[in-house]
Formats: structure tokens, C-alpha cells, sequence
């Protein structure tokens, strides 16, 4: 019983960081547990570089990305091999478009080829609502100081298009080299494409 | 691309600049996925959540003469898709072209849209029924039958997500009076909600302080329209907040609004332009502003 209630006291301060961090502001913390059960926290990943991947794997803009170009698996794939946490996230309430249970979730996810370092439930959509994660997909990107370094698109070509994949501004991926790199992020904050995120 | 005001009373609009023409799904992929978990129902969901047609003022065309067709879109209840700027999520309808030898188009004109929220986002577009206004110039020499084909594709968002959707459409013409058909009232109807430049009736100005920018229009003479009973929308993405309200009052006989900036909107600021719906009566007007 006071497992419960410490974790239900920490969840109500993770709340109160209402406002989404800015570009170079530290990132907001949270505890959401994955697919397996287990709870995941940013604290976790001290010195990691960390990435946020809001997904929905029934929005067209994400299956461009997944099923039609496999170029998030890909991406999930190099940069996990370099160190990166990558942390995929569904905040779509229970019911909702692109919601699964747990288990159901883990195996929709293994099917799309999904190379996560963990896959979290977000479902109540307190992490959702503190990154103010608007549409799928949506990318963040924490550097190893904590600190926010991207807020934006996956690529620069607003479409469902797998076509575009290749011929796109890799606006995430080159963010993600830079941050890797030490070097300044060009482009750190700019417009998300997808489907509203269904909280 | 050909551009004309003098056809489509639509006037001048920027069509669709970057034709990014939506994949096909494969729909039962998606009818199947929609399906999932509920019971079958006799109304199976449209792929796409809406039905296509390309529908004609007339069955006959005269060579050389404005020609004017629509696109129309029937969606699905609680479905809708979107303006040429979608607001903060979505992506505009689209045309791909497959005229004939010869035929030319004016491109896809937008009517004055309506504002909605969807999961959260507010966006610009339309539900119900659509007519998306086309006109064609067929050849100088154009005699006997022509087959005029296009695919268009839209992106339709509801509470439950967003499907896209698109439709290979085909007119089959000949050369002739262009007698008036069943279609033509609602093809002018559709063609009276195109905004319009405004031209010299009046002037938009855009200044940019801070986070907001303010809005100035001054009033040719007579006055056009009335903008604080118009209803206003940014038509160029980003500048303006698209949740924002833009609500004109008069000081010192300049029409005023301050709205805040979109949260993506360049800096600084080099142009925008507004679409002023008009009340009853009123043509829709469309308000350009570079800087200088």
C-alpha cells in the first residue's frame, strides 16, 4: 500500500511541471512504465543521449515511417547501436485509435520491426501532456546533460508519402548526428507532421 | 501552371504549389483495421471516410472557353479534410493532373473553409459536402470528344484518427453549346465562395511586435465588406496562431486586430495573407501583404 501511494505522490509532482521544456531547459523527468511492466524513468539514463518517438501505429504518417519505408526501425536500429536510449511511446488513452494493451502492444510493436530500447505506456498521458507531445510521429531529443536539444518533425516532408522518405530533409537524424557529435543542433525546434496524439 | 483571374471568379488562389499525391492504401487494410473489435455494419466506412466525384457545369465545351467543373467531396459524419492551410495538424487536398494534349487548368480552388478542433488541434477545412471548383480551357482547335482525368487526394481526420483517401476522377467531354447542366448552379454556387483578391477596395498591413503580430485594414471606398462581422483566416500557415481568433475593430477608420504569432512562424515575418469570409451577400475576399 505505500508503494502505491509513494508512486502516486511521485506521479502527482511529475504533473506539476505543466509547462514543456524549452529548447536548452532541462528536460521534464517521468516514471511510465513499458510494455513489460517494468517502470522506466529519464533518471534512468544519466550521461545517455535519450530519444522520445510518439507513436500510433495506425496513423497513416506513422506506417509511412514503419511499415512502407522502414525507416524508423532503421533509425532506431543505427543510433541504439551508438549508445542512444531510444524510447518509443504511445499516449492514447484506453479505447482510443492505436491503443493496445501491454502484451497485445509488444507484439503490434515487434511486428512493425520496432527496435526500442523500451516501448512505455503512456496511457493516462501525464508524459504525453509534460513533453506536450502533439501528433505521431513527434521526436525528442535529450542530451547527456539532460537538457532538451530537439523538439520537432521526423523529416521535412509533411506527407504520408513513403516516397518522401528518401528525398526528405532528414531534420532528426542530422539533429540526432550533431547532438552525438557535440556540435550545435541546427533546426532544434520546428513543426511536427502526424495525427493528433489521442490522449 | 496557367493562372487566370479572369475565369473562375475564384480569382488568383495558390492552388496546390508541391503536389505530394497520398499513396494508395490498401483500403481493406484499413476498413479491416477500423473494423476491428466492432461489430459489422451494414454502412461499411468509405476508404478515405469520403466519396469522390468530378462533376460538370455542362457536357459540352466550347474550344478555347473557360470550362468550369468541380471536384466534389461527400465525407463521412465526423469526418472532415483540409484547407490549403490545414492549421496545426493535417495536410491540404491535392490534384494530380492528367489532361489532355492542349487542355488547360486554372488549378484546385478552395471555398472560405470552417474552423474546427479535432483531437485537441485546430484546424482549417470542411465537412459534409465539398465542391472544390476546376476550370479547364480546352484546346483553340478542340472539336469532337475528350476524356479529362485526375486523381485527387485528401487526408480526412475525425475524433477516432486520420485516413487518406483519394479517387482517380474522369470527364468525358465533347465540343458543343456548353448548355448549362444539372450541375452548373452548384459548380457557380461553389465558385461565389473562392476568395477573391481584394485588389485596390482595400490594404492589408502586417507588423510584427513581439510575439503578435497587428493586422491593419484600410478600407477602400465604398467599403467592400464589414471585417468585424467577417469571419478571418490566415491562409499562409504559420504566421498567425491558428487557434487564435482574429477579430477586427475600428480605430481611427483602420479596421485592427492583434493575434498572436503561430508557434512556427518565421522570423521575421515576410508575408501573409488573410481570407475575409464576407457575411451573406458579400464575396469572399482574399488580403495579400509582403513586406517590404
Amino acid at each position: 500500500m505505500n508503494k502505491i501511494l509513494t508512486t502516486t505522490i511521485a506521479g502527482a509532482f511529475a504533473l506539476m511541471t505543466v509547462h514543456a521544456a524549452e529548447i536548452g531547459q532541462a528536460a521534464p523527468d517521468f516514471t511510465v512504465k513499458n510494455v513489460k511492466g517494468e517502470a522506466v524513468s529519464l533518471s534512468d539514463f544519466k550521461d545517455k543521449v535519450v530519444v522520445l518517438e510518439w507513436v500510433n501505429f495506425d496513423c497513416p504518417f506513422v506506417k509511412k515511417h514503419y511499415e512502407r519505408s522502414g525507416n524508423m526501425p532503421a533509425l532506431q536500429e543505427k543510433y541504439t547501436a551508438k549508445g542512444v536510449v531510444w524510447l518509443t511511446i504511445n499516449s492514447g488513452a484506453v479505447g482510443k485509435q492505436g491503443y493496445h494493451e501491454p502484451s497485445e502492444m509488444a507484439e503490434v510493436a515487434a511486428k512493425q520491426g520496432n527496435k526500442a530500447t523500451h516501448f512505455l505506456m503512456d496511457t493516462d498521458g501525464k508524459m504525453g501532456k509534460a513533453y506536450d507531445a502533439r501528433v505521431t510521429p513527434h521526436m525528442f531529443i535529450i542530451a547527456k546533460d539532460g537538457k532538451l536539444a530537439y523538439n520537432g518533425a521526423i523529416d521535412s516532408k509533411a506527407s504520408a508519402s513513403a516516397d518522401d522518405v528518401e528525398t526528405a530533409d532528414k531534420l532528426f537524424a542530422n539533429a540526432l548526428d550533431a547532438v552525438l557529435a557535440g556540435k550545435e543542433v541546427a533546426n532544434a525546434k520546428n513543426k511536427p507532421y502526424g495525427c493528433g496524439v489521442k490522449y | 501552371m496557367w493562372e487566370t483571374s479572369d475565369f473562375a471568379r475564384g480569382g488568383l488562389i495558390r492552388g496546390v504549389s508541391s503536389p505530394t499525391v497520398l499513396e494508395m492504401i490498401a483500403r481493406l487494410v484499413l476498413i479491416s483495421s477500423l473494423a476491428a473489435g466492432c461489430a459489422a455494419s451494414a454502412n461499411e466506412p468509405l476508404p478515405g471516410r469520403a466519396s469522390a466525384e468530378w462533376i460538370a457545369s455542362s457536357s459540352s465545351v466550347r474550344a478555347g472557353q473557360p470550362f468550369h467543373t468541380a471536384i466534389r467531396i461527400r465525407h463521412d459524419d465526423g469526418w472532415h479534410s483540409y484547407w490549403l492551410n490545414p492549421g496545426q495538424a493535417g495536410l491540404p487536398t491535392s490534384v494530380e493532373w492528367k489532361l489532355p494534349e492542349g487542355w488547360k487548368h486554372g488549378g484546385l480552388h478552395f471555398p472560405v473553409p470552417t474552423r474546427f478542433v479535432s483531437g485537441g488541434l485546430a484546424g482549417f477545412g470542411y465537412k459534409g459536402e465539398l465542391l472544390l471548383p476546376v476550370t479547364l480551357v480546352p484546346p483553340e482547335d478542340f472539336t469532337g470528344k475528350a476524356r479529362l482525368e485526375l486523381t485527387v487526394s485528401w487526408l480526412a481526420c475525425g475524433e477516432e484518427g486520420c485516413v487518406p483517401g483519394d479517387a482517380d476522377l474522369a470527364l468525358e467531354v465533347s465540343a458543343g453549346d456548353a448548355a448549362p447542366g444539372p450541375d452548373a448552379a452548384a459548380i457557380m454556387a461553389a465558385i461565389d465562395r473562392v476568395p477573391r483578391p481584394a485588389g485596390e477596395s482595400l490594404r492589408l498591413t502586417v507588423e510584427e511586435v513581439e510575439k503578435s503580430v497587428i493586422l491593419r485594414i484600410h478600407m477602400g471606398k465604398p467599403a467592400p465588406l464589414d471585417p468585424s462581422s467577417s469571419e478571418i483566416f490566415p491562409l499562409t500557415p504559420e504566421v498567425i496562431d491558428p487557434k487564435a481568433e482574429i477579430r477586427f475593430t475600428e480605430i481611427d477608420g483602420v479596421w485592427t486586430a492583434t493575434v498572436p504569432k503561430g508557434e512556427f512562424a518565421p522570423s521575421p515575418v515576410g508575408e501573409l495573407s488573410l481570407v475575409i469570409a464576407g457575411r451573406d451577400g458579400e464575396a469572399p475576399l482574399e488580403a495579400a501583404w509582403k513586406a517590404p
